[in-house]
């Protein structure tokens, strides 16, 4: 009860430490100054006898020196009347003069210590004459020392009081009164209404003064912070309504959750996307996000951990797999919040990802056969290779022999149901493990999983072949395919998709090479082999400068006479480390390069020279060079062929151009121009093996050439194929119905030459009349041939 | 004390140029004082009966300011004055005083205890200087 007084009253306490200050301070006080009181008063009676003893000394001296004891004693007597004297004796040297003692009382006993005086004669200072000395009151003195003490601390306590009272008195009034004022006023005080505290009064100028100042300040600026405040939290509200708004509605899944995927709220499009409870927001809510069932959660634990470990905003799309409804897929953007949360936006980008996956399926896929394309096909086994190095496996890349010229007669439509049939039959050859692919226009690539064996690949080459050489019917026609396959071996011949492609083109490339409807495997011969072929290339380049080409002549015969009407000049290649090189081989190697234009020019310049070289020996026959597809109609264009011919001075009529039928296939327009510019100048055209390519009536009506030449294929079997020798007997008779003259190429008989004879052909060249011989050779040959008629 | 003893000297000092011929203390030539000092001569003269014993000192009207002056350096109030004090008990008396120079000279030739102060140059061969004043 006291101490909590104590407590709460600052006055008492005040006061208290006052008085305690006081009373500590003033006690050691008055200890001191009553000692040094009682020293002062015992040495003021002291100096008092001292004094006493000044007054009677001369004449107590007196009285020693003449040994007066009577003016001794009236001396003495007098000393022993103040009541400090307890006794006096005085002395000359003689002996005692007189001795007087008081009677003492109880109180009054002598002590302290005797106040002694020398006594020296009136007249020599220096003589000793006697001694006085008093014994002092030691009572009296005590009593005096005792009221000198009393009084000052008397005095003391009156004024450690009065001081105690006057601070009192003053921190009530000027400290304890203001403070309790300012107190009662703050109660009161109602800051909300503009209310001021006003200081006490008489304390406007002092602390108390600003102190109310202060404490008016304070509220005003806790009045605006606090206005501030509620300002930002209308605000708050406002934005939190307005957000919540947006939360609720937003069609984007938006959700906050901690790093391991526990979500503290969601929003009901979120909902409605994972299927999950509708939210409710007072209560807390346990839905892990990892726990739903995403196809790859591990994944989107990753993404989190990201988010949280980069402190960045992450993005990545999640299939989300639920039980019943089809599949989806979730777009999830996670923005750190801090302190370990999440905010997350989950849109539903099923449909962009079916448009992107089928955007990505259309581009990998061929859209006609419904196969991968190249681009699919390289991306899936390159992948495969890297992600499973240790499997085998064949590629075999299949080539679809004269498609082009197919589709270029019937029209694409019917090249792509060609393509299509073609597609079904090669699937239809292979496992189903087994992979398919579209590679090029009327290319396919199959790979052959876990074949490490040529042997095992023989079966399925072989069928694939047969398969695809069967006849079919396409807009009414019946029609034939060939097909090549080039085949390589994973790992064998390589370990990239790369070589592997190239090594099965290669073998491709050999395969067709070989006449086609075959299958070669790779070997790293044919790689030697290219390399040769480039080479060569590059000496064909030279051979023209180095004057390496030849030109032989073969005799063409008017069969129904016998006699040499022309010759077809054929290219020779003398190299100087390989020897003669074939025409066929270093003739595409031209056509490939670019080359051939300069050879066709050579050519056609040589041509027109030994024609000029002819004449002028009076031999009158007319020579055919072959011009190579690559060569219509810009390679070597009518104003060049006529500028040769003009330059030796040869008759247009003496000069054939032999084009084949895949020539007058290409670009259909500009080759019909090139034919007509030709043939109006003059120059005969021929048609060379024909039969052997996509023949067809049709071509003969557009593009007109002046002679067919009948491939020597047919001549070689028309013996022992009845078909054979009627085809030659329907082009003979079909041909003169045109009005074109036919050459049988490749007469190496007599019953061939009888044969033919008696079809009617009109024209023919063989091993049976002369071999293609170089210009020296001709006159020899013709000798010969001529020889032969007169046989016949 | 010595401080203040200085200018006594001093003034004794310079006394016999000014002052008159000197004073001594005389006595009958029979008497039984030989010689005195100083500290005798003022217990004579101011020790009362305890001092001088059977001796009679006698003062002269004409001489005792001088005389005082120069054995004690006290004026002749200051030795009246210490007198009276003795007087109040009566037990000691001062010496008796003559009116003149004369009558010293004769009491001390009439009697061998007396013993008086005189100027020099009354001196004869009756009486004998037991002490002399301003040496």
């Amino acid at each position: 009860m006291i101490a909590a007084w104590w407590r709460r009253s600052l006055l008492l306490r005040t006061v208290g430490s006052i008085v305690a200050i006081s009373a500590l301070v003033g006690g050691l006080i008055v200890v001191a100054m009553s000692q040094a009181a009682a020293r002062q008063a015992e040495a003021a009676a002291y100096r008092q006898l001292a004094e006493m003893l000044d007054t009677v000394e001369s004449t107590v001296s007196v009285a020693c020196f003449v040994g007066d004891g009577e003016l001794a004693m009236e001396v003495a007597r007098g000393l022993l009347s103040s009541s400090l004297v307890a006794g006096v004796d005085i002395a000359t040297a003689d002996g005692e003069l007189v001795r007087l003692k008081r009677h003492f009382d109880e109180f009054e006993r002598p002590a302290g210590e005797r106040v002694v005086r020398e006594l020296h004669s009136p007249f020599a200072p220096t003589v000793a004459v006697g001694r006085i000395s008093i014994q002092p009151a030691a009572g009296a003195i005590a009593g005096q020392v005792a009221a000198a003490r009393n009084q000052i601390v008397l005095q003391a306590i009156l004024m450690i009081v009065s001081v105690t009272l006057a601070l009192t008195l003053t921190v009530w009034r000027r400290v304890i009164e203001p403070i309790s004022v300012i107190s009662r006023r703050l109660q009161r005080l109602d800051p909300g209404r503009g209310e001021q505290l006003a200081p006490p009064r008489g304390c406007e100028q002092d602390e108390f003064g600003s102190l109310t100042g202060n404490i008016n300040s304070l509220s005003s600026r806790l009045l605006g912070a606090i206005e501030r405040e509620q300002g930002l939290r209308r605000q708050h509200e406002i934005d939190e309504r307005k957000y919540r708004g947006i939360f609720e509605q937003a069609e984007s899944g938006i959700f906050i959750a901690d790093a391991h995927g526990c979500m503290s709220s969601y929003n009901h499009a979120l909902a409605r996307l994972l299927g999950l409870p509708r939210p409710r927001f007072d209560r807390p809510l346990a839905v892990s996000l990892t726990d739903l069932a995403w196809a790859d959660a591990a994944a989107l634990q990753a993404l989190i951990g990201r988010c949280l470990e980069s402190n960045q905003a992450v993005a990545e799309d999640f299939e989300l797999r639920r039980s019943i409804a089809p599949r989806r897929w979730l777009s999830l953007s996670l923005t750190p919040l801090g302190d370990g949360q999440l905010q997350g936006i989950l849109i539903d980008v099923t449909e962009r990802r079916n448009a992107e996956l089928a955007a990505q399926r259309t581009a990998i896929t061929d859209t006609l056969t419904g196969l991968p394309n190249r681009q699919g096909f390289e991306e899936y086994w390159s992948r495969q290779i890297v992600d499973h190095p240790e499997q085998s496996f064949a590629l075999l890349m299949i080539d679809l022999e004269g498609f082009k010229q197919l589709n270029d007669a019937l029209g694409f439509p019917a090249g792509d149901r060609v393509l299509i049939g073609f597609a079904a039959r090669i699937f239809a050859c292979v496992k189903e493990s087994d992979w398919t692919a579209r590679v090029g226009g009327d290319e396919f690539a199959v790979v052959l999983r876990n074949i490490s064996n040529p042997k095992h690949l023989e079966g399925i080459c072989r069928r694939i072949l047969d398969n695809l050489g069967e006849r079919f019917t396409v807009s009414g026609q019946e029609a034939c395919l060939g097909a090549s396959i080039g085949a390589t071996f994973y790992p064998g011949d390589g370990t990239n998709l790369p070589t592997l492609l190239r090594n099965a083109e290669l073998a491709l490339n050999d395969a067709r090479s070989q006449g086609g409807r075959r299958w070669s495997q790779f070997d790293q011969g044919m790689i030697h082999a290219v390399e040769r072929r480039h080479n060569l290339a590059s000496d064909l380049r030279l051979a023209i400068e180095r004057d390496e080409l030849r030109l032989h002549y073969q005799p063409i015969v008017d069969l129904a006479s016998g006699r040499v009407v022309g010759a077809e000049a054929l290219m020779r290649w003398q190299h100087p480390a390989h020897g003669l090189v074939p025409p066929d081989y270093f003739i595409s190697l031209a056509e490939q390069s670019g080359l051939i234009n300069d050879i066709g020019a050579w050519c056609l310049d040589t041509v027109c020279a030994q024609l000029a070289a002819w004449q002028a020996d009076g031999l009158d026959i007319h020579v055919t060079v072959n011009v190579s597809a690559r060569q219509i109609p810009d390679g070597l264009t009518p104003a060049h062929v006529v500028a040769a011919a003009a330059r030796h001075g040869i008759a247009h009529q003496r000069i054939g151009l032999e084009v084949t039928e895949g020539s007058l296939l290409g670009e259909s327009a500009a080759t019909l121009e090139w034919l007509d510019s030709l043939r109006q100048a003059g120059f005969r055209v021929y048609l060379d093996d024909f039969g052997t390519g996509y023949s067809s009536l049709a071509y003969l009506k557009r593009f007109r050439v002046d002679t067919i030449k009948i491939d020597r294929a047919f001549v070689r079997d028309m013996g022992r194929i009845a078909s054979d020798r009627v085809m030659i007997e329907a082009v003979v008779m079909m041909a003169s119905g045109l009005q074109l003259k036919v050459v049988a190429e490749g007469i190496e008989t007599a019953e061939q030459l009888a044969m033919l004879r008696a079809i009617g052909c009109h024209f023919g060249q063989g091993y049976h009349f002369s071999r293609p011989v170089p210009p020296a050779e001709f006159p020899a040959a013709l000798a010969r041939i001529a020889s032969l008629g007169d046989a016949a | 004390m010595p401080i203040r003893l200085l200018p006594l000297l001093l003034m004794l000092l310079v006394l016999p140029a000014r002052a008159e011929p000197g004073l001594v203390v005389v006595v009958r030539q029979d008497s039984d004082i030989v010689s005195l000092n100083q500290s005798q001569v003022v217990g004579l003269f101011l020790g009362g009966a305890r001092h001088a014993g059977s001796h009679e000192p006698l003062d002269q009207a004409v001489d005792a300011d001088a005389f005082y002056e120069a054995l004690t350096g006290k004026t002749r109030a200051q030795i009246k004055a210490y007198w009276a004090r003795l007087l109040f008990t009566g037990r000691t008396r001062p010496p008796r005083t003559l009116d003149s120079r004369e009558q010293a000279l004769d009491e001390v030739l009439r009697d061998p205890q007396a013993v008086a102060y005189l100027r020099a140059e009354r001196i004869d061969r009756r009486l004998r200087v037991v002490f002399e004043l301003n040496k």
